[in-house]
């Protein structure tokens, strides 16, 4: 009995487990809904959490610059699929004088809104600097005179 | 517990597990059903328990990290035990690190493409703009019975039988990709970190271990010398502050040259290659060569284990002045290393170092400068003080032991192994 038990035990891993591996994503392998993500409530954040944290997002914002669509024109229609990209290729050929003009613009106001951004970051940087400095006369420390570092 | 590590089998027969599983793949997912198969291995004895301890940073020389080798080094006799990471590393070099026997491990190395070549494995570069890289330590996680996350890394979503998040200080707000609140059992170092977790993460930690500290010199305890001690890294941002001990220690010999005459101060700490702040010291105290302090950057242990045997007394000021709570030492190792060795601790008062230093019977605690500078006169000036906080630092110490550490370990993963390997249906606790 046990060693049939133990087979039957190894075939069923075999089988979940190539079940497991076949399966995409976290809710099919957790067997549920799963919650994956959480807003940041940037106000409960300590001063070096937000510093990271808009480090972060201005590191994404810099990523998307760039808004041109990026994606290659597709579609999934088994028969009519082809006929469908063309036309698609053709109406986005036809608007690209327009839609370019319009790209350009965006681009570059992303740009300057980025590098403003960033001008701002660095002056909080050095505002923080100055205020750790005052902070560290009131608790005493600059009494040492020690080169201040941070 | 995931659902199937609170599912109920059947008399144990082929076809009756066969259907179970069936059951459990039906209701919730093809994992369960193998957790389901992988417990009753276990519970019909046919084998240890295997547990997954993953860090992502295994291969790097830190505090979490010891943690975590020497939970594996104390669990290898009751379970079969792999440790999971992203780079190589070899189980001499955790040997030699950490002075640990991990002979009846094994390294698993999961090479994550999202962190290419030498690239930093930094869990602030994940988004929810993107796929969570750490999906492929889930699915891993599913393959044993216990899986312990000893990275901090709340992005690593469970998937074995018995789940448990080992929390040295949430390092990260609650965002993307958050499933520490998926860990049934959230283990954390110290108070001061489980209050922490309370408050950026809403969840409470349900079992407290400190770290294991063994710095107890292994003979009889060495004469002291009139040594101040400081041991802490080198931060590129200067969080321990060894600039300001310099500075702090120059003013006592200034304003008290009587009290201070042979004393000496020794910064003890590692530090990478390139280190500004390391070299704004080296500056100083160029600028200043007949000040009595030493500097002993990336010393081996046994020197380590020299200095703390003969230093008298041992200063830690990490936090003093910071407002941040990251910046404050979340427990302390260092400081029960010193004490663990006799060196009467004079501390900032905040964080970890709370619950090691008892103030005036173990060492003392300050918030202020000020105050940091008059205990410490106060104990060069008294030599029986000194001896006497310091014998008591060295019975205080003794409670941070390995051997207190793994004795608690193994009887927390003993109570919850005995809940999983109790045959289904017995009222085990699970």
């Amino acid at each position: 009995m046990n060693e049939e038990l133990k087979e039957e035990i190894a075939r069923l891993k075999e089988a979940y487990g190539a079940r497991k591996d076949e399966a995409r994503s976290l809710e099919e392998l957790a067997g549920g809904p799963v919650r994956h993500h959480y807003p940041v409530d940037l106000w409960s954040l300590s001063d070096s959490e937000l510093d990271n944290e808009m480090g972060k997002r201005l590191g994404f914002l810099n990523d998307d610059i760039d808004c041109r669509p990026t994606k290659a024109v597709t579609s999934h229609r088994r028969f009519i699929g082809p006929v469908i990209v063309f036309f698609k290729k053709l109406l986005l050929k036809a608007l690209r004088p327009y839609t370019n003009s319009l790209f350009v613009r965006q681009n570059r106001f992303n740009e300057q809104l980025v590098a403003f951004h960033l001008a701002s970051f660095i002056r909080l940087r050095r505002i923080e600097e100055r205020l750790r400095h005052l902070e560290r006369e009131r608790s005493g420390i600059a009494d040492f005179g020690a080169t201040q570092h941070d | 517990m995931t659902k199937a590590g609170t599912s109920r089998l059947s008399p144990l027969s082929p076809a009756a597990i066969a259907r179970d599983a069936a059951a459990q793949a039906r209701r919730s997912g093809p994992q369960a059903a193998y957790n389901l198969l992988l417990r009753a291995e276990v519970a019909a004895g046919w084998r240890k328990p295997s547990l997954a301890l993953y860090d992502h940073a295994l291969h790097l020389i830190g505090g979490g990290q010891k943690y975590g080798c020497t939970m594996a080094q104390a669990l290898q006799d009751d379970f079969d035990v792999t440790l999971i990471t992203h780079r190589p590393v070899a189980a001499a070099d955790l040997t030699a690190w950490y002075d640990l026997d991990l002979s009846r491990c094994r390294i698993r190395v999961m090479p994550l493409g999202f962190f290419a070549g030498d690239e930093a494995i930094n869990p602030d570069r994940v988004s929810a703009r993107g796929e969570n890289p750490f999906f492929a330590v889930s699915r891993e996680s599913g393959n044993y019975d216990f899986f312990v996350n000893n990275s901090m890394l709340e992005m690593v979503f469970p998937l074995a039988n018995v789940s448990v998040f080992v929390c040295h200080f949430p390092e990260r707000p609650k965002g993307p990709y958050f499933y520490a609140d998926r860990y049934p059992h959230l283990v954390y170092n110290s108070r001061y970190t489980a209050g922490w977790i309370k408050k950026k993460w809403g969840i409470a930690g349900n079992r407290h271990i400190y770290p294991p500290v063994d710095m107890e010199p292994s003979g009889a305890a060495a004469a002291k010398e009139n040594v101040i001690l400081s041991v802490a890294r080198f931060e590129v941002g200067g969080s321990k502050q060894q600039a300001e001990m310099v500075a702090a220690f120059a003013q006592l010999l200034a304003r008290e040259p009587q009290a201070t005459r042979g004393w000496k101060l020794v910064l003890c700490g590692g530090s990478g290659s390139a280190n500004p702040y390391l070299e704004r010291i080296r500056a100083e105290l160029d600028a200043r060569p007949g000040l009595p302090v030493e500097l002993r950057v990336n010393i081996a242990l046994d020197e380590l284990q020299r200095q703390y045997a003969r230093a008298a007394v041992f200063w830690h000021l990490c936090g003093l002045g910071r407002s941040n709570p990251a910046d404050v030492e979340h427990f302390g190792m260092s400081t029960v290393e010193a004490m663990q060795n006799g060196c009467l601790p004079i501390v900032f008062d905040g964080g970890g170092q709370r619950e090691i230093v008892d103030d005036g019977v173990s060492g003392f605690r300050f918030a202020s400068a000020a105050r940091m500078l008059e205990r410490t006169l106060q104990v060069l000036r008294d030599p029986e003080l000194r001896r006497q906080l310091g014998a008591q630092a060295r019975q205080r110490g003794r409670e941070f032991s390995r051997v207190v550490f793994e004795e608690k370990v193994r009887r927390f993963f003993r109570e919850l192994a005995a809940g999983y390997a109790a045959p289904p249906g017995t009222g085990a606790p699970e």
